[in-house]
């Protein structure tokens, strides 16, 4: 099943790439984004309760653009408190959150209605970086790291609609295939870092389920500025002995400067 | 497209509330499901299933029947920390409502230590700086050193203090009965005072898999050289049975040392990392946490004379034996009076061997 989904997405991101490209050169546009994100979270290494809270993030992205295609880089990193219904009124236990994430996404126009509307299909590289520090003790020596990292891969399918001065997206992406990192008995504790590292292993859908729905709303300020108010959900179910399921709800606020002849 | 703001905005705010929906909500479990639940975690995590030699599948057996008859959440929590308690560890623990589960195996064993007996030798005690720890001379050239536990901060300076104050005495008596143990870098700051050079004192193996055998490779444990002043004369480390955890792992470190000897009891057996589980409870006085024994090691000794041993202290049916290394220098041939007492009243524990060198007091000594 691994291979036949490496030859899809292979085809995809050679469909992608195949064609030349068309329509006016583009520059890139930049964009720092900060918001706030919710987050609940159960990982059976550390608990079998739920975990949920909020936190900032921020999100630096990179993207170019021409009619026929889009590339997206995106950086962000979100830290949050997470607390389940067992948490006291010492706030104990409680998870504390630390999140990493690099996106690369490839996309090339399929269908155009009118010249404002255009849908994509292409792919979508997510790497994923989660640390939960678990908290159940005041003294501190219970003190330990859950984590997971996960590379993933999979088809992604947009919608933008552009009006004059604004631009309204939305995409979906559901990875196929992934490279996990989940230590078994956590990352490390307090008092003894924890060897065997990430223990690297390769997951389709059957145990790795994900999914990232964004939509996002761009609206130009000047020549060289767009304000962005973006939303993001992202799901992610790892299948094990003790299974992981982690959900995200993203709102953001960015400002976005056009660069080169995206100007 | 002039209502772009507001759809980005109203989809945010729909599925605000909804974040759980995607995680599921926390299992509701009956009784019996909840014994299992507790059961399969210990399974999953605990690391000392070997070396224990307990049979945790049977204990399954005994006491499933039980849980499943249990007919109130307090006559569940009397199974599940009966089951516990088979693991005769310390750092197994349930907490259920106001009742708290802990093995005390050992409490009723002699603590063969009274503060009493330390007052009346060291009469010139004095506290450290941030009081983690006590010092004076137990005789005019033997200075003692009472650590009271291994928790907070500041132990490089309490002994650096306790070393400049001790800077008279040949032998030196660190006293770590009773020590309920602290964290790992506290151990090393103390006795990293005591090395010359990088030793290697014990091993830890961390539980990484879901058989009972699956431990991590051995990952050693390094004592480097630290502090202004390090004392490399002889030196006794007492010990008893409620020197716990991080003072287990102070004696490992200790005894790595040239001109270092462990006198007392056996330690507690309880030198694991803990770490605590939350529990879905299904009502009112529910059992809420059970706190297991880290998915982490079992230090191991370092390789003596190029044999693998197991650290003596580990485990119920092991126990630190008294002085069976070579003896002490320094306290052969005068013996501190404060030794005496301890020693003379030690009885052979249970399945222990050691006790054998109690030659260091010399008879008729008070």
């Amino acid at each position: 099943m691994a291979r036949s989904l490496i030859a899809v997405l292979v085809g995809l991101l050679c469909i992608a790439a195949r064609a030349p490209a068309q329509g006016k050169p583009s520059g890139g546009r930049l964009t720092l984004a900060a918001g706030a994100v919710l987050v609940a979270e159960r990982d059976e290494h550390a608990s079998p309760l739920r975990y949920d809270g909020a936190g900032p993030f921020v999100r630096v992205s990179f993207e170019t653009r021409t009619e026929q295609r889009a590339l997206v880089v995106r950086l962000g990193g979100a830290i949050g408190t997470l607390r389940s219904a067992m948490t006291g009124a010492d706030d104990l236990p409680r998870q504390e959150l630390t999140r990493g994430w690099i996106d690369v996404e490839y996309a090339r126009r399929i269908v155009a209605r009118g010249h404002r509307t255009r849908w994509l299909l292409g792919a979508s590289l997510a790497e994923r970086g989660t640390v939960l520090r678990h908290l159940t003790v005041p003294a501190g020596a219970n003190i330990v790291g859950y984590a997971l990292y996960s590379t993933a891969i999979g088809p992604l399918v947009a919608i933008e609609a552009t009006g004059r001065r604004s631009r309204l997206g939305a995409q979906l992406a559901v990875p196929v295939l992934a490279l996990i990192g989940r230590p078994y008995g956590g990352l490390y504790n307090e008092l003894t870092l924890i060897p065997g590292g990430l223990r690297f292993h390769l997951a389709t859908v059957d145990a790795f389920q994900a999914g990232d729905v964004t939509t996002a709303y761009a609206m130009e300020l000047t020549r060289g500025a767009e304000l962005l108010l973006s939303y993001q959900l992202v799901v992610e179910r790892y299948r094990d002995d003790a299974p992981l399921s982690f959900a995200s709800q993203a709102a953001s606020l960015g400002l976005t400067i056009r660069l080169g002849a995206d100007r | 497209m002039k209502h772009g703001p507001a759809g980005v905005a109203a989809v945010a705010l729909l599925a605000v509330g909804c974040t759980g929906v995607f995680v599921g909500p926390d299992p509701k479990l009956d009784r019996l499901a909840l014994f299992e639940q507790v059961w399969t975690d210990v399974d999953r995590y605990y690391s000392l299933f070997s070396m224990k030699g307990v049979a945790w599948d049977s204990l399954h057996d005994v006491y499933a029947p039980r849980a499943a008859q249990a007919a109130s959440d307090s006559e569940l929590g009397d199974v599940i920390g009966a089951m516990l308690l088979e693991l005769h560890d310390i750092h197994v623990n349930l907490a259920a409502g106001p009742q708290f589960y802990r093995y005390s195996g050992y409490d009723a064993r002699p603590a063969f230590f009274d503060p009493g007996v330390v007052a009346r030798y060291v009469t010139d005690r004095h506290a450290a700086p941030n009081a983690h720890s006590a010092f004076g001379h137990a005789a005019p050239d033997i200075g003692y050193v009472w650590i009271l536990h291994f928790e907070g901060s500041g132990f490089g300076a309490d002994i650096d203090t306790a070393l400049a104050q001790l800077a008279d005495v040949r032998a030196l008596i660190i006293d770590v009965r009773d020590n309920p143990g602290g964290q790992r870098s506290n151990l090393e700051a103390v006795a990293s005072r005591f090395t010359d050079r990088g030793r290697t004192y014990a091993f830890t193996r961390v539980r990484d898999g879901p058989r009972h055998d699956d431990l991590s490779p051995p990952e050693p444990q390094v004592l480097s050289p630290d502090g202004p002043r390090r004392f490399t004369g002889p030196v006794a480390v007492l010990t008893n049975r409620k020197s716990v955890s991080t003072a287990e792992g102070f004696v490992l470190a200790m005894r790595a040392l040239p001109g270092v000897s462990i006198v007392g009891d056996s330690t507690e057996g309880g030198a694991g990392n803990p770490v605590t589980r939350g529990r879905a409870g299904h009502g009112p006085g529910s059992i809420e946490a059970i706190p297991v024994r880290k998915p982490n090691p079992g230090p191991k000794a370092p390789r003596v004379g190029g044999r693998a041993k197991w650290p003596s202290h580990f485990g119920r049916d092991r126990c630190l034996c008294v002085c069976t290394g070579p003896r002490p220098e320094g306290f052969t041939q005068r013996c501190s009076p404060l030794l005496c007492p301890v020693i003379r009243r030690a009885a052979p524990p249970i399945g222990c061997t050691g006790l054998t060198n109690v030659s260091l007091c010399p008879p008729g000594t008070p």
